[in-house]
């Protein structure tokens, strides 16, 4: 089968993607798009790169 | 190619012959006795007549003598589990001159003559058929196997080495018919009206040439698609939706169980007219539990604005630390009318997401901010503990999903640079 190695490299991708899935999930992470749009970060102590992010 | 495969009866060992070349008295070895009719001899390039008692010559190959063969005239390799001997090479083209292909002409006493094709980097073995495949309007049948029309043109005998069982000649010309299901291919060559041969070939990765006759020097890089070269991703369907769904099924799991639970914290109601009332609205305090998760701040106002929007900055106020988490969500609503009849967006509602809110005791404080002319706002606001985030799941379903797409693209691709070199298309129509 050619096609093997293919089958191989979707394996590590669906594990990472869903590693990242599991991540998220269980800490309650706002979506990136979320994140994106303004989404919310702690300001004290902790920061990121979309606080303050408020106005139009 | 013409003629048809024989089984020489001779065993191995008494099928080798030692002629002498007429033109230059070179000693000549012929390696399938009784079965070639040409030879090439490697010491003037003279193409002998092998039939007669003493050799004659019939031609020379003039300017195209050092045109070396890719396996060697007289090297052994053992392919798809038999032993065969390179004994003959042709270099030819196609009619215009511009497309140029080696063949080697490859031999067994048991077994007969088989041919290796080499374009572009590509390999290919052919065995002569005695059968004759059945040809249909643009395609042809071999074994229960349909074969799509890949090209028509002409083979012209350009250079040769070694020995053959036709008496061969440089600017010999014949008509040929390629059709192809990979990893085979059908080829029909006609010389004249009557004298019509088919051969079934197999394409051959050249790792397996190389390490067949111990080839040393490298073989020349695969360039393109060749017309028969298996797809690579060719069958992986059933097998890679059987993994995608194991893998959507592993995150839809984790998304019912990991995902927060949804429990209400606090629900309360605010009015905010600018100018009036304070700029921050402070929510009742309310306890955070648990060691991980989000808090969601959901907002929404009492009526639907009237083409006009608000913006509520929310931030989520550690009581105990004085930590903040701060985010931004606008509530917005316009309708019109135009060409296509009435439009409308946005709504009355939206909310926020908190990620990695620790336990504790917390309160909300929003400060409205209003669109030109909105005076005043009725708001209802609720946090709650495990907010379920459905974009995370979605994106990671996107995610999975994506690959197969990309394996279906490959795949096409594939196959159209495949049929970039035809005159014709897989379905049998003609190409543009």
């Amino acid at each position: 089968m050619n096609y093997q190695r293919w089958l191989r490299g979707f394996s590590v991708y669906a594990a990472l993607v869903c590693g990242w899935h599991a991540y998220v999930t269980y800490a309650g992470s706002p979506s990136p798009f979320e994140m994106l749009l303004g989404g919310a970060t702690r300001r004290n102590g902790g920061g990121g790169i979309y606080g303050g992010v408020y106005h139009k | 190619m013409a003629g048809e495969t024989q089984v020489p009866s001779e065993p191995a060992g008494e099928s080798v012959k030692a002629l002498r070349c007429p033109s230059c008295g070179a000693a000549v070895t012929l390696r399938a006795k009784g079965q070639s009719l040409a030879v090439v001899c490697a010491s003037c390039h003279s193409i002998l007549n092998t039939q007669t008692e003493t050799p004659t010559v019939i031609g020379d190959q003039g300017s195209a003598r050092n045109v070396k063969p890719p396996i060697p005239i007289g090297a052994r390799g053992k392919l798809h589990g038999e032993t065969f001997e390179a004994i003959g090479y042709l270099r030819r083209s196609d009619g215009s001159g511009n497309y140029r292909w080696d063949e080697v002409l490859l031999w067994n006493p048991m077994r007969g003559f088989r041919w290796l094709h080499v374009y572009n980097g590509h390999w290919t073995l052919f065995t002569m058929l005695t059968t004759k495949p059945s040809r249909e309007y643009r395609a042809a049948s071999y074994n229960t196997q349909r074969f799509a029309l890949f090209e028509k043109g002409k083979a012209r005998v350009i250079a040769v080495h070694g020995e053959f069982y036709w008496r061969v000649r440089v600017g010999d010309e014949t008509e040929v018919e390629d059709y192809v299901a990979p990893p085979f291919i059908l080829s029909q060559e006609r010389e004249g009206y009557d004298e019509i041969t088919w051969s079934l070939g197999e394409y051959v990765e050249p790792e397996e040439i190389a390490a067949a006759f111990g080839l040393t020097t490298p073989l020349p890089r695969r360039v393109g698609v060749a017309p028969n070269q298996p797809n690579p991703l060719s069958g992986i369907g059933p097998e890679l939706m059987q993994y995608v769904a194991i893998a959507l099924l592993v995150v839809a799991l984790f998304h019912f169980f990991f995902s927060g639970e949804d429990r209400e914290l606090m629900a309360a109601r605010f009015h905010y007219q600018a100018g009036i009332t304070p700029a921050t609205w402070i929510s009742p305090s309310f306890d955070v539990y648990g060691t991980h998760g989000n808090v969601g701040v959901g907002l929404a106002t009492q009526v639907e604005f009237d083409n006009n929007w608000a913006e509520f900055e929310v931030t989520l106020v550690d009581e105990n630390s004085g930590a903040t988490f701060a985010g931004a969500r606008e509530i917005s609503h316009y309708s019109g009318r135009d060409s296509d009849g009435r439009w409308e967006e946005g709504g009355s509602r939206n909310g926020i997401v908190i990620g990695g809110v620790p336990a504790g005791r917390y309160h909300v404080e929003i400060d409205p901010i209003l669109g030109d002319g909105l005076r005043q706002v009725d708001v209802g606001v609720r946090a709650v503990r495990g907010a379920v985030v459905w974009a995370n799941t979605v994106l990671a379903m996107l995610a999975i999903l994506l690959f197969p797409l990309a394996a279906g693209m490959q795949h096409s691709s594939f196959e159209s640079q495949r049929w970039q070199s035809s005159d014709y298309t897989p379905s049998g129509g003609k190409a543009e």
